[in-house]
């Protein structure tokens, strides 16, 4: 497999922000205030997102519409459970141009989706790190 | 009650399972159509099931579909879980057997009002499912008599569906929850008195 191109911020950095994130009230509502679930859940989609993001890459390489569309889909459903409408927003814009084949648009809307993806990546890293500290 | 969740993305999988787990529920988790045809295939299948629309093998309509074609006494209640609420979606979903169909990513005390009507659905299902059975039973042990019976004018002896001739009390208490208790009527007395005399050395 290729290596990813996203930025991931290393430990010590996501660590020293991490005093600085609270752990948003509407993740902790989503799991039922249970912290060691929400670890999990959020454990598994930093383990699978950058692998999906590198999949719509090689789709769109590719050009294969419907495995992007699938992809695309895929990645909608899994970050929406993190309310990032930036994610989710482009995500499912990129799923419509799929749907209608259009490449061009999908490479343009991809080309904004990964910066977010990463900044969604860094968040619940951070996250994760603050979940940690605090029990 | 038991649930099974269907779902390829792991993050969703994870929280749906936490989530239905703490409030009760026994949960099972397959990441692909064939997994949940293949749940259906035992004696304690799921009663209730989370389905996402798009998974790896097939699509969550083609999941209902084959699990409503397997056919129970008491069927399981589909909630379809999807990304995409358009007017279509909904249609489709439905007419392939889902029960209901909610967007993701769905709230959780939504998901838990919905999960407590499906089990009432469930608990009603099963009670109809058991009164039926009883009645079918009680219909079964409860032999009328009906119809046109062939008696014979001078004996009374009746004649059954194979044409065999009974005498009527055996054919009455076969076919109709009676018994007999033999006496003698007004009119017979005298005259089997005096048959009775008649015989007597």
């Amino acid at each position: 497999m290729k290596p990813h191109h996203l930025t991931v911020v290393p430990r010590g950095e996501a660590s020293e922000s991490a005093e600085a994130v609270t752990v948003s009230s509407a993740l902790l509502e989503r799991v039922g205030g249970d912290r060691l679930l929400l670890d999990e859940v959020i454990g598994l989609f930093l383990e699978d997102c950058p692998a999906l993001v590198e999949t719509i890459r090689q789709e769109l390489a590719n050009g294969d519409c419907e495995a992007l569309e699938r992809a695309a889909h895929s990645l909608t459903g899994s970050a929406g459970n993190f309310d990032t409408t930036e994610v989710t927003g482009l995500a499912k814009q990129l799923e419509v141009h799929a749907r209608g084949r259009d490449l061009p648009a999908s490479r343009e809307v991809f080309a904004a989706l990964e910066p977010e993806v990463t900044r969604l990546l860094v968040r619940l890293t951070a996250t994760v790190s603050t979940l940690r500290c605090a029990s | 009650m038991r649930i099974l969740i269907v779902e390829d993305d792991r993050a969703t999988a994870r929280l749906l399972s936490g989530l239905v787990a703490s409030w009760g529920y026994e949960v099972s988790v397959v990441e692909d159509g064939k997994g949940a045809i293949e749940a259906f295939a035992g004696a304690l299948s799921p009663q209730l099931v989370l389905l996402d629309w798009m998974l790896p093998d097939m699509d969550g309509l083609d999941v209902c579909r084959n699990i409503r074609a397997i056919g129970r006494d008491t069927p399981a209640h589909i909630i379809l879980l999807t990304s995409r609420g358009t007017r279509i979606d909904v249609v489709a979903g439905l007419d392939a057997g889902a029960d209901e169909y909610l967007v993701k990513p769905v709230d959780r005390d939504e998901l838990r009002a919905r999960l407590r009507a499906g089990e009432r659905l469930i608990d009603l299902q099963q009670r109809l499912a058991d009164r039926v059975l009883e009645l079918e039973s009680a219909l079964a042990s409860n032999r009328k008599l009906s119809g046109l019976l062939p008696i014979c004018a001078y004996c009374h002896s009746i004649r059954d569906d194979s044409q065999y001739w009974h005498r009527v009390e055996e054919y009455v208490s076969e076919h109709a929850d009676v018994t007999f208790s033999h006496g003698i009527c007004p009119t017979c007395l005298p005259r089997v008195a005096r048959e009775m005399a008649a015989e007597s050395p």
